[in-house]
């Protein structure tokens, strides 16, 4: 029996990180919902508990905790919301994978998230490319395992589907 | 996080602010809640985890079903399947958390460059091992060559805290014997103090 591995999603409540939650919940992850706007979270619980499925998924209200439970962080949240919160996991992501959503181009992105997270293997995931998009162009990072777990979560949720469905 | 960790290796080997900073990068701290496992049975052991908080077991489970405890780990003390571990090889067992638990862990990968790059922590992992090598023998002892009630107190002198942490059915299986003979035993004792 493989181990569950758990994926913290920062950012559920948003457009994509609920996209996501959705997704990753059909496979075999623990899931750890956490964002700042709280009161949008348990809609997303119960729409994925709604779709039939018996998935693993829990709440969680600080960023830190949810990062320093998690295999996999998953950060789907703006730019404008990134500093302060990388800042406060910073220091429990040591060695694990860090996923950053970007919905636009941002210069010198990877250079800084290394800055911020220099022992974290860091993968980045271009939202703003069309569905069209390989995942070889659209996933880019630091350190092979992130980016192999990024491109197998990628393949696994149907990210093309996804970027359809949301422009 | 790392405090009860350095207090323990201090203990052995004496390392630097820097050598500390050094050693952090290579652990990953993770929570686990009762119950989460580390590690399933068919799975590689791809972690040595060190328990700042919390308690660990590993056991394995035979053809009937029946759980057989290996080791416990208490808040300082190193869980893994090492020969799964240093191998690569799928691990007999299962590592799970009893109470929920944080830990340190490290990768095989990490490790070896941690003791390149640190070499005071291979003096410390060298200490371990020794003290892991004594344990184990003693533990073979006692199992070949203790009653049930001598086992138990050699326990109970030599880890009180297991006893008063670990649930007595676990117990009983660490020490190969039922819960009922166990049962028997504490009363036995309580009778005779």
């Amino acid at each position: 029996m493989a181990m569950k591995q758990t994926i913290a999603i920062i950012g559920a409540a948003g457009r994509y990180g609920a996209e996501f939650a959705k997704a990753l919940a059909t496979g075999p992850y623990r899931l750890l919902l956490m964002d700042p706007n709280q009161e949008a979270l348990p809609a997303i619980q119960k729409e994925i508990s709604d779709s039939g499925r018996q998935p693993d998924v829990e709440m969680i209200s600080c960023c830190k905790e949810a990062s320093w439970e998690s295999d996999i962080i998953l950060f789907t949240l703006p730019f404008s919301e990134r500093d302060h919160l990388v800042a406060k996991m910073q220091e429990v992501v040591t060695r694990k994978t860090v996923i950053f959503l970007l919905e636009k181009p941002e210069e010198n992105a990877l250079a800084l998230l290394k800055k911020q997270l220099p022992y974290s293997g860091i993968a980045i995931v271009a939202m703003y490319l069309p569905a069209s998009a390989g995942n070889s162009e659209r996933i880019s990072g630091n350190d092979a395992e992130a980016t192999h777990t990024a491109r197998n979560l990628l393949q696994q949720i149907h990210i093309n589907e996804i970027i359809s469905s949301l422009y | 996080m790392f405090e009860l960790f350095f207090t323990h290796i201090n203990q052995k080997v004496s390392l630097t602010a820097a050598e500390q900073n050094e050693v952090k990068t290579y652990f990953t701290p993770k929570k686990l809640r009762r119950k989460q496992y580390l590690l399933q049975e068919g799975e590689v052991c791809r972690y040595f985890a060190f328990v700042e908080k919390g308690v660990l077991r590993s056991y394995n489970v035979d053809h009937k079903g029946v759980e057989h405890m290996i080791h416990f780990a208490l808040e300082g003390w190193w869980m893994a399947d090492i020969y799964s571990f240093l191998s690569g090889e799928p691990s007999n067992y299962n590592i799970d958390a009893i109470e929920d638990a944080e830990l340190l862990m490290i990768t095989l990968d990490s490790f070896e460059q941690m003791m390149v790059q640190v070499p005071g922590m291979e003096r410390y992992f060298r200490i371990l091992f020794q003290n892991n090598i004594i344990s184990k023998e003693r533990r073979l002892i006692s199992s070949i060559s203790y009653s049930a009630e001598e086992k138990y107190i050699r326990l109970a002198e030599s880890n009180p805290e297991l006893l008063q942490r670990i649930p007595l059915n676990l117990i009983a299986s660490y020490l190969g014997i039922t819960p009922e003979t166990l049962s028997r035993i504490r009363k036995h004792l309580s009778q005779k103090n």
